[in-house]
């Protein structure tokens, strides 16, 4: 990790809990991590771990009710966007940070023209005249890999193809050069081939203009081919947050260290897989103490009793279990290398 | 789009032929003491007999049956039994009068009820939308000729504000004849408008659920411009294809409240036929309003196929 | 400790454990109850929601009001509702609320409150023959419609069209002007008339759940076309048409109204809410009050028939099952 890059995005002790008539879920539960300039940040985790959420908090996208931010800060560009108000907010939204979703057919308006949905965020924000615009709508498109964008800004959703949704999609988030985009699982509807080009486009825009990335994805693989830093969460809590390669190659949390060795991976030599069994709990009925104990293959008393905090192990990576510290030297002892 | 008016225009014209056929077999199909409810009392086998050849219940079914049919292309309906002319005459006579109560009903349908249901479904859960929620119930669930009786009541006798009944006399004027309308066109309107507030709210709701909306957000446009331009032109698709249902509902109201304000349109004409057994003029009568009311039908649907860009360029809605 | 499967068991060489951490089992246990009582939670839940529908709950308690009174009207009603009682009475004709008659007397002495009573009976016939005749036949051709498709399913709904070309109370008015009037009657001609929706609506959702993996697998398994119907298709198509059928009660109440107002429906002297009302509409700036009986009674019950399908909708709605 680049330490002299600047900080664009710092969330702090982020919690976000949706009351129900059933109980309080905790979907965000004291977040805190960083974005500096031209990063690309992975948030990994299973379904249902609150890593959309997270997003949406950002972003002030929470449907409220039931959800609500109930404490923490999100700082951006040195402004905390929690305590903006909602016209402030909005001139944030789509101008400087952009979002993308994870089904470009549901995310765009079926009875509009694509063309005419990228080039409304660039009207609204940038006070361009209708045709210029048009132009830049054009243009967007165009740099999104969009073939014959000309023709096709004046066609609707439906008429565009999977990976060209999702194209547009980025087009539109990208229409008034936000310096953050966060793409909640960008390419899961897609077909693998997509999946990689639009990957590919979201690396290849990163490096072109400097953009930021929060990049939400359960995909490894994805996150192995884009994510500089990786924060792992697991039931609303970061469990794990380091480097790429510190995630992978030397992780310090056996929730991570488990999902590395229960993907097939063509580098090392294994037998057999590993599974993690059972299920996330619900985040009503927290279990005590870790979240992850049920189903750690490490777990002892003290697991149960308390909830381990997110400390430094090493520098620039950090991990909430108990044993982090020793980890490599008993994770070594059980697989006997 | 060319596509989808052919289908509907094909299945439109099956659907009048279906409609001919039913009304000719009901016709077709009187009670043949027909005759014996007609004439006075102790009237003579005799003219029980004439009476029985002049609406042809002397010939056999079938024969009945093909006049009928035949009489049809020429819109001759036969002759209504209580004016003594010809049904497709009285038609004429009244019809101006009850498109013109149409007009002003559908005014108020489209207005009041597309308002009260976006502003209900927007405001959830306010003091509007639970007094917009309360009135359509009820509406909906009160007898249509019941209204009109009740508008009178409180509109007429307590409060004084317009007429009671009757159409505005002749020479009366555009701005005079305003205060006959405004009661029969409300009592006509307000089982409907309520039916297309509760529609329309239910499908805000619905579409203020929607993906595209999250991401209208996102792009950071005012709410307001995400609710009046993005979420409403998918809200109204499906109330816009149901004001063409709803058509026929105001047909059937038109029956009922005409003759409570007096209105001198078909469906006063239809009541007045129903309570005197006049036959013919009853199936002549429900032929022509059914025939106007599938004509709307596919004039509704073609108009919205422009609305709904998915249909225009081919491809197909949901199961119908 | 004991039963937990130890770290050193993942040691290559060693056969590696179906699951980690001693929780599962419990996972295990709770999955297989939930397979086994799939079908019945499901139903559960919906009920669950469904109690807690305040509106939807203050329907059935008025639907229930309603049939009771109905059943038990002999029982209830202080006067015989035919009887003229108070017709030599002087001043006894359109009399008032009083103690004696505590929903007042009608033109011909009658007491209303008795004929509200009976008149119960009425709605209630009217509002379950009707829709049980709509059901029966609607349902049938819809099946065939949606599940066998080809011709079946053409010639089917265009004859569903034909029957949406006329709005009921054309339909209405034209089959009863065949058929005479008289309470069976309507009970055909609304019945009859109302069989195209539901077919239409039933088609729909078979052909909507046809579709699905599930039907697929059965299928591959061997399974009759009727047994899918039944097992498979049935209780997800039929959904839909609860709501509409409970929502066509009320319809069929107010149709009872309207054919009254026609003097197409129940004849008088029987009391029928209908004739009731039509009755005493030309009193209404006389004695108004006497209008007011017979159409908050329609009103109420035909509001609590909404009330209660919105409230299956809402508890029937397959986005909200299973969330928390």
């Amino acid at each position: 990790m680049d330490g002299e890059r600047e900080t664009l995005l710092e969330v702090r002790n982020l919690r976000t809990y949706f009351h129900t008539p059933v109980g309080v879920v905790k979907a965000v539960d004291d977040v805190s991590f960083l974005v500096r300039r031209g990063e690309a940040l992975a948030v990994v985790g299973e379904s249902g771990c609150g890593k959309t959420v997270t997003a949406l908090s950002v972003m002030r996208l929470v449907p409220d009710p039931p959800g609500k931010i109930e404490g923490g800060e999100v700082v951006f560009e040195g402004r905390d966007l929690l305590r903006l108000s909602d016209a402030e907010m909005r001139r944030v939204r789509g101008n400087h940070i952009g979002m993308i979703f994870q089904d470009p057919m549901t995310s765009l308006n079926p009875v509009f023209r694509v063309g005419d949905q990228i080039r409304e965020a660039v009207q609204v924000h940038l006070g361009l005249s209708r045709k210029d615009a048009r132009e830049r709508a054009i243009q967007l498109m165009e740099m999104a890999e969009i073939p014959q964008a000309r023709e096709r800004y004046r066609m609707y959703p439906h008429e565009f193809s999977g990976g060209m949704r999702q194209r547009a999609m980025i087009a539109m988030a990208l229409s008034c050069e936000p310096k953050l985009l966060i793409a909640d699982e960008p390419s899961t509807a897609l077909d693998v081939t997509i999946q990689a080009q639009i990957m590919e486009l979201l690396g290849r825009l990163r490096k072109e203009i400097g953009l930021s990335v929060m990049l939400i994805t359960h995909d490894l693989g994805v996150v192995a081919g884009v994510a500089e830093t990786v924060l792992v969460m697991y039931a609303g809590k970061v469990v794990e947050y380091a480097g790429v390669d510190d995630v992978y190659y030397r992780s310090k949390h056996p929730y991570a260290w488990s999902l590395m060795r229960s993907v097939p991976r063509l580098d090392e030599k294994k037998e057999r897989l590993l599974t993690i069994g059972g299920s996330p709990p619900s985040l009503i009925d927290l279990p005590p103490g870790c979240s992850f104990s049920p189903r750690c293959p490490f777990a002892q008393e003290i697991c149960r009793e308390e909830e381990p905090p997110l400390v430094e192990v090493e520098k620039g990576h950090l991990s909430a279990c108990h044993f982090a510290g020793d980890f490599e030297s008993r994770a070594a002892e059980v697989l006997g290398t | 789009m060319l596509l989808f008016v052919l289908r509907r225009f094909y299945q439109t014209v099956i659907v009048v032929i279906g409609v001919v056929l039913v009304i000719s077999l009901l016709m077709a199909s009187l009670p043949g003491d027909v005759a014996r409810m007609r004439a006075p009392k102790g009237a003579s086998e005799e003219t029980l007999e004439n009476i029985r050849k002049k609406f042809n219940l002397d010939k056999p079914w079938l024969t009945r049956l093909w006049i009928y049919l035949s009489g049809l292309p020429r819109l001759d309906l036969g002759d209504s039994f209580t004016y003594k002319r010809p049904v497709m005459d009285i038609i004429g006579e009244s019809l101006p009068w009850s498109v013109r109560l149409a007009i002003a009903a559908e005014i108020i349908i489209v207005i009041f009820g597309i308002l009260a249901g976006v502003i209900s479904a927007v405001s959830r859960y306010s003091f509007l939308d639970v007094l917009v929620t309360i009135s359509t119930s009820v509406l909906v669930a009160m007898p249509i000729y019941w209204i009109g009786r009740l508008m009178q009541l409180f509109f007429s006798q307590w409060l004084h504000w317009f007429p009671p009944s009757g159409a505005p006399p002749p020479g009366t004027g555009f701005w005079g004849s305003i205060p006959y309308y405004v009661m029969p066109a409300a009592a006509l309107a307000a089982v409907s408008t309520a039916y297309v507030a509760r529609l329309a709210r239910s499908s805000m709701l619905e579409v203020l659920r929607q993906d595209y909306i999250v991401t209208a957000r996102a792009k950071g446009l005012s709410e307001r411009r995400v609710i009046y331009k993005h979420a409403l032109k998918n809200g109204l698709i499906p109330v816009v294809t149901y004001l063409g249902i709803d058509f026929g509902v105001l047909i059937g109201a038109a029956v009922l409240t005409e003759m409570i304000f007096n209105w001198p349109g078909v469906g006063h004409k239809l009541y007045f036929a129903v309570i005197q057994r006049d036959h013919t003029m009853v199936i002549g009568l429900v032929f022509i309003l059914v025939l106007i009311f599938v004509t709307i039908n596919l004039l509704v649907d073609i108009s919205y196929a422009f609305l709904d860009p998915r249909i225009r360029l081919g491809e197909s809605p949901e199961v119908a | 400790m004991t039963d937990r499967k130890r770290p050193e068991d993942y040691l290559p060489g060693k056969e590696p454990p179906e699951f980690l951490g001693p929780e599962v089992e419990k996972f295990e246990a709770e999955l297989e109850k939930e397979r086994v009582h799939g079908r019945t939670a499901l139903w559960r839940d919906v009920w669950y929601r469904l109690r807690h529908n305040k509106m939807a709950m203050a329907g059935m308690v008025i639907i229930a009001l309603l049939i009771l009174v109905a059943i038990f009207a002999p029982l209830l009603a202080p006067y015989d509702p035919v009887e003229q009682v108070e017709i030599r009475t002087p001043g006894g004709v359109k009399q008032p609320p009083s103690a004696k008659h505590w929903l007042g007397t009608d033109a011909l002495g009658r007491d209303i409150l008795s004929r509200l009573i009976y008149g119960s009976r009425i709605s209630v016939e009217v509002g379950i023959v009707a829709v049980v005749i709509s059901l029966v036949i609607g349902l049938f051709f819809g099946a065939l419609a949606g599940y066998f498709g080809g011709w079946a399913d053409s010639v089917i709904m265009r004859s569903a069209d034909v029957f949406f070309a006329f709005p009921t109370v054309l339909g209405a008015i034209a089959i009863m002007t065949v058929l005479g009037p008289g309470l069976i009657n309507v009970f055909i001609a609304i019945g009859v008339l109302g069989w195209a929706t539901i077919a239409r609506i039933f088609r729909g959702s078979i052909l909507s759940v046809k579709e699905n993996d599930y039907v697929e697998a059965a299928r591959a398994l061997g399974a009759s076309h009727s047994r899918i119907i039944w097992r498979h298709i049935m209780p997800n198509a039929i959904q839909p048409i609860i709501v509409y059928a409970t929502m066509s009660v009320g319809g069929a109440i107010l149709a009872e109204a309207w054919l009254a107002f026609l003097g197409l429906g129940q004849q008088p002297p029987t009391p029928s809410w209908g004739n009731m009302l039509a009755e005493y509409l030309p009193f209404y700036n006389t004695h108004p009050w006497m209008m007011f009986i017979p159409g908050t009674a329609i009103v109420i019950s035909v509001l609590a028939f909404i009330l209660l399908g919105d409230g299956l909708r809402d508890a029937l709605d397959p986005r909200l099952r299973g969330s928390v």
